[in-house]
């Protein structure tokens, strides 16, 4: 399903509106005449291989009752779009889902086909379908398959999202996964409105607005043309910090004379949502008995971690809107229930806290996954959790709630290093997530390998795994048995021709270790006899190359989940009558990403050697060509040093 | 592209019916299917004890699935501490979410939650809940083992008066008309009795499944009883069961006439055509239905089984594996050439039981055309004398079907019965060729060109890149299908890639290639030969142990390597392999030729299913390949 979906806006459930949207009269379906133009384009000039093309979409946002909606409060989204099929492979966009529910109500929807000979095929109501995919929460999609698609075929179709909100927090994306040659918007708000603009335009696109003022408010148009297709990379940046986009957030409201100021500035947004955390605070019966019967005896330490194993394991996780809540839904609720949403289960553990004694502050935290935050808009949805801090033993401590595997004091890859926001009523405070030192997400293995006379080898091996390289691996498979046979196969697959035996693997989530122990031995049926090889970077190596394209074709910068370092020490024992007829060279490499080095250290005397490898990823992000030239050169030399093998020959 | 599969089997539902994928340790289990006049009950008692942190998250929700002949009855959940405080479910912590079902637009089938209240490890989870069921097939099947320990298992499938039903003459067997059943696979703990009209299957102590690498399907469940009543006990009554359930298809609309005359237009004339005329008509009508006919799957109730309209599919040019398939038949049939719909298993892992008929075991359709006439070429797609063809494949003509419907059970239905035929086995149509020639400095650096051939799905899946992909991301892919196949560290430039025009889809790709030194040369007289390590067999390690088949892809490989040695006066000898089996080949020659060395390896996978009987064969291949890719090449100069 590859048509655009549009924007669907996330819209924040402050203490508004109980206003009903006025229906809006079903009427004909009325689309734009197909140009001679659009019939003519048989490609993408920029993008030859375009399956398809987005000829244009366009939206038009009537917030808050605008114009028509005469005694409305509800807000209406009005899309229309026209996909043109370029190739065979551009027949598979001839589907579409639109989400929506009770509160984002889906209306006049209507599509076609128009064929390359110009004749119309409207899209048929058995082709569109409609699935409830959430009884409770009043949630539904609606599918649609255009008729008679193929290459040279136009589809055009249209719809209506109301809503009874005038928060929109999602940007409306220019962009899509195919290229675009005009997209626009247009704005109409209130007279009592003020709103904030944002824009956000990589790839060299141009968004360009225009204002005009009109009896009923304010009407902001903003298009941009020629937009390239948005497709993701490797180690690219997420879809958000490369599509074009733009927002308008409600910065006040003139209401009767009196304006109230609403998402103005953070410290407004943050009072805003303040409001409704309170409301939540409000009714609190049971937590302080609960988090005094939790925190009998301790320290400040013990406490906290008691009440965040309380939380975190026995209130059931639920999926929620970032940092909003539902103001409805109390604490004594969420307590009872044994239910909440992370940022409720952070309101929770912030009043355990508080109960116990101990000072705590809520942290709004973006995963970088999400797309970059820009603080100069004050949008709480950049921000997709609530995180606890505290302080002990002099120490910024942060706490999230959302992951059984996380242990006290512990957050997820993608929040490392990421500015995160203290919502502060009365002092907003703008910080930074601490972040692993790259050492620190450290793989190391050791292996232990002898050469019997049959040419046979056989040893040992740990492999220890801390920081974000052990988190991934922690609560790894669903109980110890899948987890050792799950090693089992991930060292077999390393060493092929091994026997993998006496597999065991330790987890300590709250240090952040994993270590694994095996035994390996060369399967008898596999023994050369006369040689034997080894792959001295197992099984960490060999290295491949991910950035297989030059600084001149690589466009976006370079992000890896998180800086880290890999070791591996390889000691080798053989017995007389052999010689070590082939080693690796060593490498030595050091630029301002990363750096690889191996050495080979031999003692012919005791017929030993001992090989070493650490190749080091220090930078979790990489902006510059010179940068992107200096991590394909360190991956290009480890898989060209780790190429190299270790032989041994019978004299 | 292609779908995973386009019918809504009953293997959906056993998966949807499994629990979840881990841990935790079920302490009962037990089903009761009771057989009636009007459908099925199928009641369902689960009590199931967390045992780690995860396992909460693993089990909760848990899914019921439901669709338009399934609803649920009553149901009860609750959840018991450690400390024995006992939590009841309540209603809203049940939802309901109708889904689209894996790879459809749009589905009947419907999801019920239950949530359990969140709980410390060591809590028991109760479930007790009684499914309606008002079956298409009279027939049913539960998976009996799962990835989970089973402490107690109990599953009983019984009549309730099956000889008084309606339409069924006579009882045959204890349960009433028709009845049978069948535990396909093997899982040790297992008893099985026959009760007074019908079976019951128990077991305590059942350990968790893990299935190991290359594994059956059924391998992560176990065992499968499969059960069945009424009067379509052979795969012909399948058949006709299946032909009745078209019967209310309309067909022959002139539309669809019209359009097979179209499409045949030019190419021969009247029915009394040659075999190539035969083969051309055939290419332009399965063409047709796999290129311009879009795969869509939208399955409502008995939709899931019945294909819409031929006129329907061909008007709107979209619909699912059966629209397609029925749409070519009649296309084909029009245009005059035998056709017939075929149901089939799509399932790379998994095979028909075919000593239990039923149509539950199928998840695909494509079309049979008898072969006779045709003139077809040896390596076309026919056994029991049947071309097969698979609408849903976008590539390829008729020389090809896709790896995963072949060597499988179809139920080519015809005449008004069901034929059973095993779709024949092609692997040297998923074929892999490298050719590589190389200038080997006196440094140990190599420079030349590389050469990479792909048919079959592997071409299949090149040709769907480049439809769609950006030429950035083309070159991305192509230069790491490079690196998988060349020594680290090698370097490409001068990319090109080609689709090789014939009825298996096939693609060449082309670099200029530039490899790093290997390494010192030690005491040789040549430094270390830049020689691919390619291992395509299943690794010997994998038979460690096992009583399970190894299933997995045939192919054919081949690897030519020139290299340019930097000195005259080199041999070698004595490094020339051949082992050969039913199951598969290893070979590797080498020689040299003045100063060119030219090694050529091939490796030949022959069988998807291999039995332990086999197993010597195939570590016989395995090892043969793994050894000669660990040995130096040998090559002595001066």
């Amino acid at each position: 399903m590859k048509i655009p979906r549009p924007a669907i806006p996330a819209f924040l459930a402050l203490a508004l509106l109980g206003a009903r949207a006025a229906a809006a009269a079903d009427s004909p379906p009325v689309f734009p005449p197909v140009t001679d133009e659009e019939r003519a384009i048989t490609s993408v000039p920029e993008e030859p291989n375009a399956p398809a093309v987005v000829l244009f979409k366009k939206g038009e946002l009537l917030m808050a009752g605008y114009g028509r909606f005469i005694g409305s409060f509800a807000s209406h989204l009005k899309v229309q779009a026209r996909v043109k099929i370029l190739t065979e492979a551009g027949r598979s966009n001839g589907e579409l889902a639109i989400d929506h529910g009770v509160s984002l109500r889906l209306r006049n929807f209507s599509g076609r086909t128009v064929l390359p000979d110009g004749r119309i095929i409207p899209v048929p109501a058995d082709a569109k379908f409609q699935r409830r995919t959430s009884e409770s929460s009043r949630t539904f999609v609606t599918t649609v398959a255009f008729p008679a698609v193929q290459v040279g075929a136009i589809l055009d179709y249209q719809y209506e999202i109301v809503f009874s909100s005038h928060y929109v927090l999602e940007p409306w994306s220019f962009s899509e996964e195919m290229p675009v040659r005009h997209a626009e918007i247009v704005f109409k708000t209130g007279k009592d409105w003020r709103m904030h603009v944002w824009t956000r335009s990589p790839l060299g696109v141009r968004i360009r607005q225009e204002r005009q003022e009109t009896s009923a408010g304010t009407e902001l148009r903003a298009w941009a043309e020629n937009l390239p297709a948005i497709s993701r990379v490797p180690y690219g940046p997420a879809y958000a910090d490369l599509a074009s986009q733009i927002l308008l957030l409600p910065s006040s409201h003139n209401v009767y004379g009196t304006v109230v100021r609403l998402l103005a500035s953070w410290q407004t947004t943050i009072q805003s949502l303040g409001l409704v955390y309170d409301e939540v605070r409000r009714h609190d019966d049971g937590v302080v008995k609960q988090a005094r019967g939790i925190t009998r005896a301790g320290s400040p330490r013990q406490k906290a971690e008691a009440l965040y194993r309380f939380v975190r394991d026995e209130i059931q996780g639920r999926q929620g809107y970032g940092v909003l809540v539902d103001p409805g839904v109390s604490l004594k609720q969420i307590l009872a229930e044994r239910s909440g949403d992370p940022a409720q289960k952070a309101l929770l553990l912030q009043a355990m806290l508080k109960a116990a004694g101990i000072d705590s502050s809520l942290v709004w935290a973006a995963n970088r996954n999400r797309g970059a935050v820009d603080t100069t808009l004050p949008n709480p949805n950049w921000f997709d959790t609530v995180l606890v801090m505290v302080e002990l033993d002099g120490k910024q401590t942060f706490l999230d709630l959302s992951d059984t595997a996380l242990a006290f004091g512990q957050i997820r890859a993608g929040h490392e290093g990421t500015s995160a926001l203290i919502p502060d009523m009365q002092k907003p405070e703008g910080i930074v997530l601490p972040e692993t030192p790259f050492d620190q997400n450290l793989r190391r293995a050791e292996i232990d390998l002898a050469l019997d006379e049959k040419g046979r080898l056989a040893g040992t091996g740990t492999l220890r795994l801390t920081g974000l390289q052990s988190a991934e691996r922690i609560h790894w498979q669903g109980d110890e048995a899948k987890t050792l046979q799950a090693w089992k196969d991930w060292l077999g697959e390393r060493w092929r021709d091994f026997q993998i035996s006496d597999v065991k693997a330790v987890e300590m989530p709250d240090e952040r270790k994993v270590t694994v122990t095996w035994s390996m031995a060369e399967r008898e049926e596999e023994v050369l006899g006369d040689e034997a090889t080894v792959t001295p970077s197992a099984p960490l190596g060999p290295a491949t190359q991910p950035f297989v394209q030059t600084a001149a074709e690589r466009r976006f910068d370079v992000i890896f989940d998180y800086p880290d370092r890999d070791e591996v020490e390889l000691r080798l024992r053989w017995p007389a009558g052999w010689r070590l007829e082939q080693r690796p060279q060593p490498a030595a490499l050091t630029g301002t990403c990363g750096a690889l080095s191996t050495a080979l250290e031999t003692d012919a005397g005791k017929r030993t050697l001992v090989y070493r490898r650490r190749l080091d990823i220090i930078q979790r992000r990489l902006r510059s060509k010179e940068e992107y030239e200096a991590v394909r050169g360190l991956f290009g030399e480890a898989a060209k040093n780790d190429g190299q093998k270790l032989t041994l020959v019978r004299r | 592209m292609r779908r995973s599969s386009c019918w809504p089997a009953a293997s959906l539902l056993a998966l949807l019916t499994a629990a979840p994928l881990t841990a935790a340790t079920v302490l009962e289990k037990s089903i009761d299917v009771e057989i009636r006049p009007a459908g099925v009950a199928e009641r369902t008692h689960l009590r199931v004890r967390l045992d780690n942190p995860r396992d909460l998250s693993n089990w909760s929700p848990y899914p019921i699935p439901l669709d338009e002949n399934r609803e649920i009855g009553d149901l009860a959940g609750s959840v018991t501490r450690p400390d024995g405080k006992t939590l009841k479910v309540s209603r809203r912590d049940l939802d309901t979410h109708q889904v689209a079902g894996e790879g459809s637009l749009h589905s009947s089938l419907v999801i019920r939650t239950v949530t359990f209240p969140a709980v410390p490890v060591g809590s028991v989870l109760t479930l007790d809940y009684e499914v309606r069921e008002h079956p298409y097939f009279p027939a049913g099947q539960i998976a009996l083992g799962s990835s989970e320990p089973i402490e107690s298992l109990r599953i009983a499938v019984h009549s309730a008066g099956l000889a008084g039903l309606a339409g069924l003459a006579g009882t045959a067997g204890a349960a009433g008309a028709g009845w049978r059943y069948r535990v396909d696979g093997s899982m040790p703990g297992l008893t099985v009795q026959e009760i007074p009209g019908g079976v019951t299957v128990t077991g305590s102590k059942l350990p968790g499944l893990n299935a190991p690498e290359k594994a059956p399907g059924l391998a992560t469940e176990g065992a499968m009883l499969r059960y069945a009543w009424g009067d379509a006990a052979s795969w012909e009554a399948v058949g006709r069961w299946y032909e009745g359930l078209l019967t209310p298809v309309p067909r022959g609309a002139e539309a669809v006439r019209s359009k097979a005359r179209e499409l045949t237009a030019g190419i021969g004339a009247g029915v009394s055509v040659g075999a190539a005329d035969k083969r051309r008509r055939i290419e332009a009508l399965a063409g047709f239905a796999r290129r311009q006919v879009r795969y869509v799957a939208v399955e409502v109730g008995i939709g899931g089984y019945r294909p819409h309209s031929p006129q329907q599919v061909m008007e709107r040019l979209w619909g699912d594996c059966k629209d397609k398939a029925l749409l070519l038949v009649d296309l084909l049939q029009e245009a005059g050439i035998e056709a017939y719909p075929a149901l089939a298993r799509l399932d790379p892992d998994g095979r028909v039981d075919r000593d239990f008929p039923s149509p539950y075991q199928f998840n695909h359709m494509i079309v049979a055309v008898p072969a006779a006439g045709l003139g077809l070429e040896k390596d076309a797609p026919v056994a029991g004398g049947y071309l097969f063809l698979d609408a849903t494949q976008e590539t390829g003509g008729l020389a090809w079907l896709q790896p995963a419907v072949q060597d499988q059970e179809v139920l080519v239905v015809r005449g008004g019965r069901g034929e059973l035929v095993r779709t024949p086995v092609r692997n040297t149509q998923e074929g892999r060729r490298l050719d590589v020639a190389l200038a080997l400095a006196p440094g140990g650096e190599a420079s030349g060109t590389a050469r990479l051939e792909f048919s079959g799905e592997s071409g299949a899946a090149f040709l769907h890149l480049h439809g769609g992909a950006n030429p950035q991301e083309e070159d991305r892919v192509i230069r790491r299908v490079f690196a998988a196949f060349l020594p680290a560290g090698a370097t490409l430039s001068d990319l090109h890639w080609q689709s090789v025009d014939g009825g298996v889809p096939e693609v060449k790709l082309e670099a200029k290639v530039s490899i790093p030194s290997l390494g010192s040369a030690g005491e040789g007289s040549l430094p270390p030969l830049p020689l691919p390590s390619m291992a395509e067999l299943p690794s010997s390690g994998l038979l460690d142990g096992r009583a399970l088949p190894v299933v997995t892809t045939p192919f054919a490989s081949r690897v030519t390597w020139r290299l340019t040695l930097p000195r005259d006066a080199c041999k070698t000898e004595g490094q020339d392999v051949t082992v050969q089996n039913d199951l598969g080949t290893f070979r590797q020659t080498v020689a040299v030729h003045g100063r060119e060395l030219t090694l050529e390896r091939g490796s030949e996978l022959r069988q998807r299913w291999i039995e332990p009987a086999a197993f010597p064969s195939l570590k016989e291949i395995s090892l043969a390949e793994s050894r000669t890719n660990r040995r130096r090449l040998r090559v002595s100069c001066g």
